[in-house]
């Protein structure tokens, strides 16, 4: 993945304020960000092998916005890019990896969103993001919190900037999602 | 699920166990099934409190946290939470009088007790939601042991029990006083007066463990000091709790996670901070403290709390299992400017002298209760207490530098060049990884600071220590080296700047940056670098002053690794018999000088002379250093290349083996010498016929090295290249070409120190291209083969018979017989010249050569040349089946031809 692909976000991020088509042009490319370093990751080629998912969107932020100067507005259409480019990451790939591994689902499923990443058990991961799909189903916003905070591994402060609203809504999504993502998993109801 | 029920819940979640069924019944009303979705999802947000942890929440205690446990950070706690006990309310036998502070738990009150005795007591009072019959039950487990200890350090532990609303509580002496760290600092006590006040705290968890009670959270906020008759006097506080609250951490079941994480992470042990952590003993303790001294000493904790804020947990206790800290005088001058004036004050002492009095001994026994390994640590803090006396009384300490990466490092600067000849092919690569680029990494930011400090002598041994040591490859990970050059870079104009009226340090410096740059590869700017040192030593030192003879001997080595062998050899001997004067035969240095010597030798394919040298060598260091010594190992794997060599492969696989299992029991299978080993005993099985046992263990070491290696890194081109070769003579082209290519593409990139492994990989892409019927793509590969073994070894060095006779073969299977007559003659012509006419060697050129005239239709004179090699016994050693019986056919249909 070359610069060219960074130097295209980092445009698409100047230009949504004066062109809201520029976000949804946002996703792919961040998703190849995304794809490209964690491919990068799984050849070893730098960092450590936790391939944290919440490391890698960090990883490509620094890379295509550095940290000095970029604005809010940005960072936000980033990070909601970057959840979903991220997740789409992880599940890609753990349906890839689920298909030569064992077929899943026998294991337990963890939601400490702490663990998630590249070398995730594909099972868990695709379990999870079933809940989820479900959860966004009955609460948008719940399940927005949530990815913002599994995939891109963001405080409850800079995901009230990125949703717009107040931290303490963002505490009070959480909290229930959380249950309610507790209850999916293990209730399957 | 209603909007409602989600409403209902949120209000719902903090109101305590015991009131909820009332509150729900006023919210639900008759509602039955939105009362249903609201315990429901109560019982789950409870649940969830067991599975999710929160360590975002947990560094940030200034929030309310309505979603997982907040453990108090370094200062203490929070400020927020439910203190919602008001004075004069009644909890058991105590009566509140007021809030003293927020734990990590709760909130602790200071509170009055009437019945049966009249007294003060701090009663700590847990947060809503942890499992009071638990921690009850665990705590009555311990009560036995708390009653029975009975210290002035330690403050009794009187009673626990539950609130009405069913939250547990513990009551407990009161102490009145300050933190530790917060008290020295405070009163501005001096180095050894703290020193003096921790040997206490140390005999009273030593009174504990002897006890058999174990604290696991002893952090600066647990250990009160107050002044009793105007002395500090420092009492533990909180024995026992950390246990009864610890929850049993099994994490195998879906929904157990460990939410009460017991400790604060940055007094830690390493081995508390992993899930599933049950095995915990007193040396946890050991280890705490160690941390609590450091603090003590340094005026910071050995991890920069900032490190920890908003990571998750898993990443934090990743941080205290696998990541060395700098010690403390190292720490402290990488602090800012005003920082460390700061801390130097409340220490009433000036900086530099600071620096001094941490430096070696302090950190020495700091660093010893902050082993990761717990074996390693002090066994007892009644153990790090006496090496404190020591030091408080100038005795010798005992913990001295014997940190691993200490005494690697030091091994490794010793021991300048290793080798690992990959057998299956003509490459010898120095196989040690890029050791020293994590500290580096790790110190980055005091990169400046280092720099000035370059200025002055003394700081040569914290640069060289703090920056250049531990050669630990569990650390060592690919790291960028780019950062590690630009530092040593900067060091190295620093170092004719600044350390002019040095001469002594600045050869030494050189030396140490040279030896830097040839552990992450770059072995031309290390010889650049040695250079330097050498002359200026000779300039200003003398011939043989041992910064001088340093020099030249790593010199010699790193000239042996580019294949310049008679300066090589020349500045060995030279080295060497300064170090025989001046140390005598068996002394280290004049063993590690011995080494390189042997590694030249068999770098210039010279076994008769290498052996000797080695088996000497052996003898040895089996003898003053045992058999599982990592040098014993070191020279062990030496001799079996060498014994390889010379063709004795059933004793070099012994030798190998040994060396395997010792290094993966010892360094674990990442480390560069394992790994080194590895692709040496699969070239041994290659040659031994044992291909299963090879291809097993070529590929465990490729994948350990794209583990641990930069791509480009030599070490790991070697592997690609035998394991392409290995793959390729197996018939698995697909598999070779890919392992080819990959090298190919890496070594073009490197530059000379990659230009062997470029021409292992180019000879057998030719072999994988003509197996595959490509000859114009095996003639571009041989050819670029040959070009670049020129470059590196000459046109007059054997190995060029090998390559010219690949090249004839590719050329002869391309069709282009006359190009290929010229080259095979070529192979023999050399051949004649350096290794004999009848080598080994020349049977494949010889062979070609005849099938070649064959194609051009000149069949006497292959007849010719083929009987001759027919009746050759010692060109066809070694030879395969295959190949006679190519030559048994080519031979046939000369003699038919010719008649």
């Amino acid at each position: 993945m070359g610069d060219a692909n960074a130097e295209a976000i980092t445009r698409l991020l100047g230009e949504i304020k004066t062109r809201p088509q520029a976000a949804a042009e946002l996703l792919p490319l961040v998703y190849e960000e995304l794809r490209g370093l964690a491919k990068a990751r799984m050849r070893g080629e730098r960092g450590d092998h936790t391939l944290a998912a919440t490391a890698l969107v960090h990883e490509a932020y620094m890379r295509i916005a550095g940290i000095d100067d970029a604005h809010w507005q940005d960072r936000a259409h980033f990070f909601r890019a970057a959840a979903e480019a991220m997740r789409r990451v992880l599940i890609d790939h753990a349906r890839a990896k689920g298909a030569v591994k064992r077929g899943g689902g026998e294991r337990p499923v963890r939601i400490d969103a702490v663990d998630i990443g590249i070398d995730s058990d594909p099972a868990q991961v695709l379990a999870l993001d079933e809940v989820l799909e479900k959860l966004k189903s009955e609460d948008e916003r719940a399940a927005e919190v949530v990815r913002l905070r599994f995939f891109t591994g963001l405080g409850f402060p800079e995901i009230a900037t990125v949703l717009d609203c107040s931290e303490r809504t963002v505490m009070r999504e959480w909290a229930f999602a959380r249950a309610r993502l507790v209850e999916l998993l293990q209730d399957g109801r | 699920m209603g909007k409602r029920a989600k409403d209902i819940f949120l209000d719902l979640i903090d109101v305590s166990r015991a009131d909820r069924p009332d509150a729900i019944a006023r919210e639900c009303g008759q509602d039955a099934s939105l009362r249903e979705r609201v315990e429901a999802l109560l019982a789950a947000h409870d649940r969830a409190s067991d599975v999710i942890v929160e360590p975002t929440v947990l560094f940030a205690p200034s929030r309310p946290n309505v979603l997982g446990p907040i453990a108090g950070g370094p200062g203490g706690g929070g400020t927020e939470p439910a203190a919602d006990l008001a004075p004069g309310a009644v909890v058991g036998a105590y009566t509140i009088e007021r809030v003293l502070g927020e734990g990590g738990f709760g909130t602790v009150y200071q509170a009055r007790q009437d019945a049966p005795v009249r007294r003060t007591v701090a009663l700590k009072v847990m947060r809503a939601g942890l499992d009071s019959r638990d921690i009850m039950a665990r705590f009555q487990a311990e009560r036995q042991a708390l009653a029975v200890m009975d210290h002035p350090g330690i403050a009794r532990v009187y009673d626990a029990g539950a609130t009405p609303d069913g939250r547990p509580y513990f009551a407990m002496e009161f102490v009145d006083g300050q933190g530790i760290v917060e008290f020295c600092d405070a009163e501005r006590l001096p180095i050894r007066e703290r020193i003096r006040l921790f040997e206490r705290v140390c005999m009273a968890v030593q009174h504990a463990h002897s006890k058999g009670v174990i604290h696991r959270d002893i952090k600066p906020s647990n250990i009160m000091v107050s002044r009793v008759d105007g002395r500090p006097f420092a009492k533990v506080i909180d024995f026992g709790i950390a246990k009864a609250m610890h929850a049993p951490l099994v994490r195998d079941a879906a929904v157990t996670l460990p939410t009460q994480v017991v400790g604060t992470p940055l007094y830690m042990a390493p081995e508390q901070a992993s899930p599933g952590a049950t095995d915990i003993d007193a040396r946890a303790d050991v280890y705490s403290l160690g941390v609590v001294l450091y603090e003590m000493l340094a005026g910071v904790p050995p991890f920069d709390p900032e490190r920890f804020r908003g990571k998750w947990l898993s990443e934090i206790e990743r941080i205290i299992r696998e990541e060395d800290p700098p010690r403390p005088s190292g720490r402290v001058a990488a602090l800012e400017e005003a920082v460390r004036a700061r801390i130097a004050e409340v220490r009433s002492i000036d900086e530099g002298r600071l620096a001094r009095a941490l430096a070696s001994d302090l950190d020495w026994i700091v660093m010893r209760a902050l082993e990761k390994d717990r074996n390693r640590r002090y066994g007892a803090p009644l153990t790090l207490a006496a090496d404190l006396r020591r030091y408080l009384e100038n005795q010798p300490v005992e913990a001295g530098p014997p940190t691993a990466s200490y005494r690697m490092a030091k091994f490794a600067r010793r021991h300048r060049i290793e080798f690992a000849a990959g057998a299956a092919v003509l490459v010898a690569i120095v196989a040690l990884a890029a050791g020293s680029v994590w500290a580096a990494w790790r110190e980055h930011r005091a990169a400046d600071q280092v720099r000035r400090q370059l200025a002055k002598s003394e700081a040569l041994s914290t640069f060289s220590r703090d920056i250049l040591s531990g050669v630990d490859p569990a650390v060592a990970r690919d790291r960028d080296t780019t950062l590690l050059r630009e530092i040593l870079g900067g060091a190295g104009e620093r170092v004719a700047r600044d350390l002019g009226e040095h001469p002594d340090a600045a050869v030494e410096m050189l030396t140490t940056i040279g030896f830097a740059l040839q552990q992450i590869g770059d072995m031309e700017q290390a010889e650049r670098y040695y250079r330097r040192a050498m002359t200026l030593g000779e300039q200003r030192l003398g011939e043989d002053a041992p910064e001088t003879v340093e020099a030249t001997g790593n010199l010699g080595g790193v000239l042996a690794f580019l294949h310049r062998f008679d300066e090589s050899e020349a500045l060995l001997r030279r080295a060497l018999e300064a170090r025989e004067r001046a140390g005598g035969p068996d002394h280290p240095e004049t063993l590690s000088t011995l080494s390189n010597l042997a590694y030249l030798y068999d770098a210039a394919s010279n076994n008769e002379a290498a052996r000797p040298i080695l088996e000497r060598l052996l003898d040895v260091r089996l003898r003053t250093l045992g058999p599982t010594h990592e040098q014993t190992l070191l020279t062990m794997n030496n001799l079996a290349n060498t014994l390889d060599n010379v063709g004795e492969l059933d004793a070099a696989i012994e030798l190998y083996e040994r060396v395997l299992e010792a290094q993966v029991q010892s360094e674990g299978e990442d480390h560069p010498r394992t790994l080194a080993t590895m692709t040496n005993l699969a070239g041994v099985y290659v040659k031994a016929g044992r291909g299963d046992e090879a291809a097993a263990l070529f590929e465990r070491s490729l994948a350990a090295k794209r583990r641990v290696l930069p791509a480009g890194h030599p070490s790991l081109l070697v592997t690609l290249v035998n394991l392409g070769s290995f793959y390729q003579l197996r018939g698995n082209l697909d598999r070779a070409a890919e392992l080819l290519d990959e090298c190919v593409g890496l070594a073009r990139a490197g530059g000379d120190s990659t230009r062997m492994a470029l021409v292992g990989s180019l000879n057998a892409m030719a072999r994988v291209h003509r197996a595959r019927g490509n000859a114009a793509a095996s003639v571009d590969a041989s050819r670029e083969a040959c070009a670049t073994g020129e470059s590196l070894f000459g046109a007059r060095h054997p190995t060029m018979v090998t390559l010219h006779a690949n090249l004839g073969i590719s050329l002869l299977e391309a069709g282009q017989a006359a190009e290929a007559e010229r080259e095979c003659r070529a192979a023999i012509a050399l051949a004649g010249e350096t290794i004999g006419s009848s080598h080994n060697s020349t049977f494949t050129p010889r062979l070609t050569l005849g099938r070649a005239l064959l194609a051009l239709d000149r069949a006497e004179e292959a007849q010719s040349i083929l009987t001759d090699l027919d009746h050759d016994e010692s060109a066809a050693a070694g030879a395969g089946e295959a190949s006679l019986e190519q030559l048994r056919s080519a031979l046939e249909e000369a003699r038919r031809r010719a008649e």
